[in-house]
């Protein structure tokens, strides 16, 4: 029993990112409905401030016999920014943060996995924003994986990762003149549907 | 924070303008040199708000730098020779950063509307070589027009949301400022003119050409810019082809009519960006 739930978690942290090694387990799609990409970061040490990225894609490859074999790969379009005033969000769309007309989307690809507990792994690998590509490593855990109660044929499922990088890396030099950072915090929250 | 922003906005930008016209005007730099210096200036205001940017080249913004380090280059070699580019070659140069800025947007819809929007500070800068070198060599006309435009295309340029090109004119704007400061103490108050020499045209080359790269780069990518605000903005840079027709003096309060006159589309500008962003 152990041996599968570990097994298992080891599937779910290769849904979460992608790596050039697959394909040998099985296909989870990231349902976008049931994603959330949650960020938080410093605000002049008043406050943390939060905002959210609402379309999420992605593919997870999930090799339970061996779960450093999987690999993930997700986009976030960068133009579904929400940080709960409109005024902002122009703002971090522009240039100064996110440019997302030079670069619309946000993307990391898995590169290694390493298995760290039963239901738990840390997940390495490229990130891309603003045209700037940098190693992230998320902290993953596979909370579950059933089928719908209401469809017995699609399984899905979820996990929850976390993260934290520095914008400055990304060449997001603006944060510190708004008084935010150093550091930005992120919680990622997927259910995937296997195929 | 805010002393971060006043010193890298305010205060540096303008201690560098000081420094531009006491070389320009104590030191009797000439074209190339204030060419030279002029470039010098500009990029390290730049530098000092946006950063190093990498080599290449990742987003516009990066480029923008290049682009101005690659004008002055050229401004540079013409200022040896007692002459700025040709208003041709400001056009093809402008053009060609243009595109190099825009290829994304230009490559997905070259129909796009903010694309049209940015080929107008290319039309003015153009325009502005092309000026007679007399008008170019006035010691206030035009340092004072392109601070009234940097001033207004600043504001437009943040109520557009965009934020660090906004800033980056702000400070364009101090370093006229502070380029005006002493020009004027030496004309009207230590009571020695500034000679019309070719040097000054090198400076309002400079200035004008990197100014358009900036405005041109808002027009593209400022993601709520009023088309209309900032058409009135590029308006501003016409001042020297008006202002003389109604200011015959040289007296002291010449400079702040040649300002007043500058001032009308610039506030016109700014009040129709902040009817827009509200």
């Amino acid at each position: 029993m152990k041996t599968l739930s570990t097994l298992a978690m080891a599937a779910a942290v290769a849904v979460i990112l992608p790596t050039s090694s697959a394909l040998a387990g099985e296909t989870y799609v990231v349902d976008p409905a049931h994603a959330w990409v949650q960020f938080g970061i410093g605000h002049a040490g008043w406050s943390t401030a939060r905002g959210k990225f609402s379309a999420i894609e992605g593919t997870i490859d999930f090799d339970k016999d061996d779960v450093t074999k999987s690999s993930v790969e997700i986009t976030i379009d960068a133009t579904s920014v929400d940080t709960n005033l409109e005024a902002r969000d122009d703002h971090l769309l522009g240039p100064d943060f996110l440019n997302v007309e030079e670069f619309p989307e946000v993307t990391f690809n898995s590169t290694s996995i390493e298995q760290t507990g039963e239901r738990t792994a840390l997940v390495t690998g490229d990130m891309t924003m603003i045209g700037a590509t940098r190693e992230v490593v998320l902290d993953v855990t596979w909370n579950n994986e059933a089928a719908l109660p209401w469809d017995a044929t699609t399984i899905v499922s979820g996990f929850s990762a976390t993260t934290s990088f520095n914008p400055v890396d990304f060449g997001m030099n603006k944060v510190a003149e708004f008084g935010l950072g150093p550091m930005m915090d992120v919680i990622i929250e997927v259910e995937s549907q296997k195929q | 924070m805010a002393l971060t922003l006043i010193l890298n906005t305010v205060l540096i930008p303008l201690a560098l303008g000081l420094i531009l016209a006491a070389l320009f005007r104590f030191g009797k730099l000439q074209g190339g040199l204030l060419a030279l210096a002029s470039m010098a200036a500009v990029l390290a205001i730049y530098m000092v708000l946006e950063g190093i940017p990498p080599l290449p080249p990742v987003s516009s913004k990066h480029k923008i730098w290049y682009i101005i380090m690659g004008l002055g280059v050229v401004n540079v070699l013409f200022g040896f020779k007692h002459k700025t580019p040709h208003p041709i070659l400001t056009a093809l140069l402008l053009l060609a950063s243009f595109v190099w800025i825009a290829y994304r947007k230009i490559s997905s819809d070259i129909m796009q509307p903010e694309l049209f929007l940015g080929l107008i500070p290319i039309a003015i800068a153009t325009v502005v070589a092309n000026a007679p070198k007399r008008q170019q060599q006035d010691a206030f006309l035009w340092p004072v027009t392109l601070l009234t435009a940097a001033v207004a295309g600043s504001l437009v340029s943040v109520l557009g949301s965009y934020i660090g090109l906004g800033q980056v004119l702000g400070a364009i704007a101090a370093l006229l400022g502070g380029f005006l400061a002493v020009v004027y103490l030496a004309e009207h108050i230590l009571k020695r003119p500034v000679s019309e020499g070719l040097v000054l045209s090198s400076m309002t080359w400079m200035v004008t050409s990197a100014m358009a790269v900036i405005l041109l780069s808002i027009a593209v990518f400022a993601a709520k810019l009023s088309a209309l605000a900032f058409a009135l903005v590029c308006l501003v840079f016409l001042t020297p082809f008006v202002a003389p027709r109604f200011i015959k003096t040289t007296y002291w309060w010449r400079p702040f009519a040649i300002g007043g006159i500058a001032l009308v589309p610039a506030v016109v500008a700014v009040g129709t960006a902040w009817v827009s962003a509200n």
